[in-house]
């Protein structure tokens, strides 16, 4: 155990909370800034789903509304399915409620679960007696570049990211204290987390497992009744929403395909690209430094935690290697775990400042890190200053007009029609993109022949529309035959239209 | 037999190990620096290596009979683009090509050789400032960082400067621990020869300087001690010469022009740049642990050092405010300062680590963990370094060349000011200013007219040839005046040439 006694690097408590406070305060300001731009800079597809299933929650207690316009949200909310639990989704809706619709509403929930992320971590370091240190590791998860991207956008990772933390300290508390209570705890958190996203599984399974198991002797752990307790309450949600979306609502079995492609596996460029896309979301000092964290724990049960932490996120990574080096928010489990590794390493720096004499040291700890959360920001917000997408709003809306909103569309799209069906109210089934046909090889199926396809999916539609100009010019096959066998009715900036009617 | 290596030989610092995995490391930070050797030193400050590259080739033709006149007489002609600095790296490697011939990769062999040898020289200061381990540790960031390790391949007098400074700063610190003569007049001769090569070397070489006398040795002591004057004077003494010479024999005050800008230093902005450099070429992390790590030095034996060299980068970016940011090399020194910074941290944790007496698996881990980050460093230096393919520029700028007919009389806006086709194309050409040249003079209060400073550098001219398409785009009036007055000499999709002698209209 630490020593309690040990100095502190600020003895007035008041001042150790101002930083904390300044910290939250700037990780919340950063994160509203530019709040009303459009969510198209970070994996914009899974953004709009959530929009269109918050949309749809809404407009089905809205009675206020045209009825095309309820028809349509209800259409588009079904025809999402269900991936995850929509919590954040319902939340937001139930904020329309009260405040209207606004696309900004899911980015304020992200954000500030993100912040809440990070008091777990705060109260982590305070439990493992590293208050010092846990200032360091805020810092680094509220202000870590890729968070502040990620923990902005409307989809469930910032959520469960928060609720990763949440659960590391929960289970941390429990082992350290060994109460029904904090066992009770540990399980809803731990359950909650992979309720949001069921992938938490992989880190935070690791991570109970590596606690548990810190305690040496395996008959202990087998017949001691919290740990069962814990584990019932963590499984009990996961195992109710699978139920119900695989037997009730049905759709959930769909969200299985095109995961897992064990070939990847074998390919030692696969290890590389996991490597350093993991490193562009955490950073490559940052991972060092927390490897290097974990053997300086003073405690076994701190280190195994995060031990079992890590080896979660590394099987995670050979569950799903396609999304590991193509969707770079699948590393989001990694942040908590990092910053807790940060903990010791910047404990043992922290106070040896601390031990100096005089203000200055101190002063001169918090001017630097002051700065370095300044500068990060000062990117963040130049970042989010440099691009508008506002602008686009008019331009779906005015293209849902021409499509007109009775119409059967097939699209070949760059975004799977999720704009166009945000703002202009216009679905429709989807032409697989080049993209796409790539994921499909990769997973060894094979494709029909273009005729078949094309007369397959253009079956019973009235237009076929192209809004995404790279898929046009890369798509030469489709591109003759839509121009030799259809007419073009119109045509304008980045997209055209073909009448299939006969 | 495994467990045996790890923990009796690695973690205990038996002196062959050190030395053995300091070989190591050095050769192999000397062999990622020969990758993609011939490729045109293009890939970092391309104006600046050039410039040295006509340099060198201008003093190695001074000594080259058997080629034509006139091509004698040109190499050392468009060699004569001006003095910056003394040409010590530039003569080395013209001497070298009197033997070889002329390989633009010999100066890349050169700066990397510096580089590397400083290491050992960062190593041993390290060494005696924090510890052996430590020592690894800062040593391997400063071989491996990837932006060090391509700025380090460069034809320009900074990775010797570097190498040098590092020295002195090692003499420096044997000179505070030992007070011995010895190491007062290495300290001189190192300082004296980094200062040399290049003047920007004062900033980091005299704050550490100044940091041991005030910080370590004491003022009132220092006045009385004849070694710190001997070491102050040879420290001023050949950059004081040659600066002096330079300026009343060489003509060389136009380089102190457009550099200083204290207008910055109330910008916000600039101190948010400075620091987006800092983050992009060293990492702000590692940055930030080198800052944290002074606190965690020896007050007396350790800190004194570390703070001037802190100061000494501060003062550095103060002065040059608008360079910190716009020439990435000018962080070039800042990477041993973090290197030096960083020990008294890594000492800390490698005690810590230590203290209980780990066991074998995690000291596998702590191994892997450096590894697997030195590794990943490699990796990445290498990916850009083979990423970057230049061959095909000589024979571009030779093609312009032979249209322009390697006479005089040519203007152009081409890339690194002329000196690409001056190198490659044996084409001299006056440069017509960059946009970023206009920003620059419009920062320091200057004003450009661009209809007179057109007619005045095109007087007398054959030719305006035009490489940079963007930039003739960011000069709209410039554009104007050429398509519409003058006709169009050559051009491809790459380079359009003006004829200036029959314009079709007077502009």
């Amino acid at each position: 155990m630490e020593n309690n006694d040990a100095p502190k690097l600020f003895s007035k408590p008041w001042l150790i909370m101002a930083l904390v406070a300044v910290l939250f305060i700037g990780a919340l300001g950063i994160r509203l800034y530019d709040l009303t731009d459009l969510p198209n800079d970070f994996y914009m597809v899974r953004q709009y789903h959530s929009l269109l299933v918050a949309r749809g929650l809404y407009y089905a207690h809205l009675p206020t509304a045209p009825q095309w316009q309820r028809d349509i949200a209800a259409a588009q909310l079904k025809a999402e399915g269900l991936v995850e639990p929509p919590i954040m989704e319902s939340l937001t809706a139930l904020t329309y409620h009260l405040i209207g619709e606004n696309i900004w509403v899911g980015r304020v929930y992200a954000s500030l679960f993100w912040l809440a992320g990070g008091l777990a971590i705060w109260l982590l370091a305070k439990d493992l007696s590293m208050r010092d240190g846990g200032i360091i590791a805020l810092a680094y998860f509220l202000f870590l570049p890729f968070g502040m991207t990620a923990s902005i956008a409307f989809m469930p990772d910032s959520l469960m990211t928060a609720l990763i933390a949440w659960s590391l300290w929960a289970l941390y508390r429990w082992e350290k204290r060994r109460t029904w209570k904090t066992a009770i705890l540990a399980g809803v958190l731990t359950g909650l987390a992979i309720l949001v996203k069921s992938v938490a599984v992989f880190p935070l399974l690791g991570a109970a497992a590596g606690l548990v198991l810190s305690r040496g002797s395996l008959k202990r752990i087998l017949v001691d009744k919290q740990t069962w307790a814990v584990a019932v309450i963590t499984a009990i949600p996961t195992i109710i929403f699978y139920f119900y979306g695989l037997f009730i609502f049905g759709t959930l079995s769909g969200q299985f395909g095109l995961r897992f492609f064990p070939v990847l596996l074998k390919d030692p460029s696969f290890y590389g690209r996991w490597l350093f896309t993991a490193a562009g979301v955490i950073s490559f000092a940052a991972m060092f430094i927390s490897l290097t964290g974990i053997l300086l724990f003073h405690t076994s049960a701190p280190r195994f935690l995060v031990i079992g932490a890590w080896l979660g996120y590394i099987v995670f990574g050979f569950a799903f290697p396609f999304h590991f080096i193509s969707h770079e928010y699948y590393h989001l489990p990694l942040i908590p775990i990092i910053a807790i590794g940060l903990i010791p390493v910047a404990d043992l720096i922290v106070r040896q400042v601390a031990l100096q004499k005089g203000w200055l040291p101190r002063a001169l700890f918090a001017g630097l890190l002051l700065l370095g959360v300044s500068m990060k920001i000062w990117e963040a917000r130049n970042y989010m200053g440099s691009i508008d997408y506002r602008h686009e709003i008019s331009y779906w809306q005015e293209l849902g007009q021409k499509i007109g909103y009775d119409k059967n569309i097939i699209e070949l799209s760059g975004d799977y029609g999720f704009r166009l069906a945000y703002f202009g109210w216009v679905s429709g089934a989807q032409w697989p993109s080049n993209a796409d046909v790539a994921l499909r090889a990769l997973a060894g199926q094979t494709q029909s022949d273009f005729a078949t396809t094309f007369a397959e999916k253009i079956s019973g539609k009235d237009l076929f529309v192209v809004i995404s100009p790279p898929e046009w010019e890369h798509q030469p096959e489709l591109r003759a035959y839509l121009t030799a066998h259809y007419p073009l009715i119109d045509q304008g900036d980045g997209y055209w239209i073909f009448d299939l009617r006969p | 037999m495994k467990k045996f290596l790890i923990i009796k030989i690695i973690f205990r610092e038996r002196p062959w190990m050190w030395k053995a995995s300091l070989i190591l490391m050095l050769l192999a930070s000397f062999g990622l620096r020969m990758i993609n050797l011939t490729n045109p030193p293009l890939d970092f400050a391309p104006t600046r290596q050039l410039f040295s590259a006509l340099k060198a080739r201008g003093l190695y033709y001074q000594y080259v009979t058997d080629v034509p006149d006139a091509k004698h007489q040109l190499a050392i002609s468009l060699g004569d683009v001006g003095i910056v600095e003394p040409l010590v790296l530039e003569t080395l490697v013209s001497q070298t090509y009197r033997l070889t011939g002329e390989h633009l990769w010999i100066a890349r062999v050169y700066s990397s050789l510096f580089w590397v040898l400083g290491g050992l020289a960062l190593f041993l200061l390290i060494r005696e400032l924090a510890s052996t381990s430590a020592a690894m540790i800062g040593t391997l960031f400063y071989l491996f960082v990837p932006f060090g390790v391509i700025a380090s391949r460069a034809f320009m007098p900074d990775p010797l400067m570097v190498a040098l400074i590092i020295f002195a700063l090692w003499a420096l610190f044997r000179w505070q621990n030992t007070s011995r003569w010895k190491w007062a007049i290495l300290f001189g001769i190192f300082a004296g020869a980094a200062l040399f090569v290049k003047n920007l070397s004062v900033f980091i070489v005299v704050g550490g300087f100044a940091g041991v006398i005030l910080g370590t040795r004491g003022l009132k002591r220092s006045i009385r001690d004849p070694q710190a004057w001997v070491m102050a004077l040879m420290l001023v003494l050949p950059a004081g010469i040659y600066m002096l010479y330079g300026m009343l024999k060489l003509g060389m005050t136009g380089q102190f022009a457009l550099r200083f800008f204290p207008k910055m230093w109330i910008d916000p902005a600039f101190y948010f740049r400075w620091a987006w450099t800092v983050n992009w070429s060293i990492g702000w992390g590692v940055s930030l642990l080198a800052a944290f790590s002074v606190f965690l030095a020896d007050p007396k034996r350790e800190r004194p050092l570390l703070i001037g060299l802190w100061v000494g980068y501060l003062l550095f970016g103060m002065t040059f405010p608008y360079h910190f940011y716009t020439h990435d090399y000018y962080q070039m020194p800042f990477i041993p300062v973090v290197a030096v910074s960083i020990a008294p941290a890594f000492r800390l944790l490698f005690e810590r680590f230590f203290v209980r007496g780990p066991g074998f698996f995690p000291r596998l881990v702590l191994l892997g963990v450096v590894l697997v980050g030195l590794a990943v460093q490699s990796y990445a230096a290498g990916r850009q370094i083979l990423n970057l393919d230049y061959r095909n520029e000589p024979s571009f700028w030779s093609e312009i060349g032979d249209k322009l007919g390697h006479g005089s009389g040519v203007i152009g806006l081409t890339q690194d000011y002329g000196y690409r086709l001056a190198y490659w194309g044996w084409q001299g050409s006056t440069a017509w200013f960059t946009s970023d040249d206009i920003g620059l003079r419009y920062l320091a209060g200057q004003d450009v007219n661009v209809m007179e400073n057109f007619t005045e550098d095109t007087a007398g001219k054959r030719y305006f040839v035009v490489t940079m398409f963007g930039e003739l785009d960011n000069q709209p009036v410039v554009k104007d005046l050429l398509y519409t007055h003058y006709p169009v000499f050559a051009q491809t999709d790459e380079y359009v040439i003006f004829d200036l002698q029959h314009p079709l209209s007077q502009p």
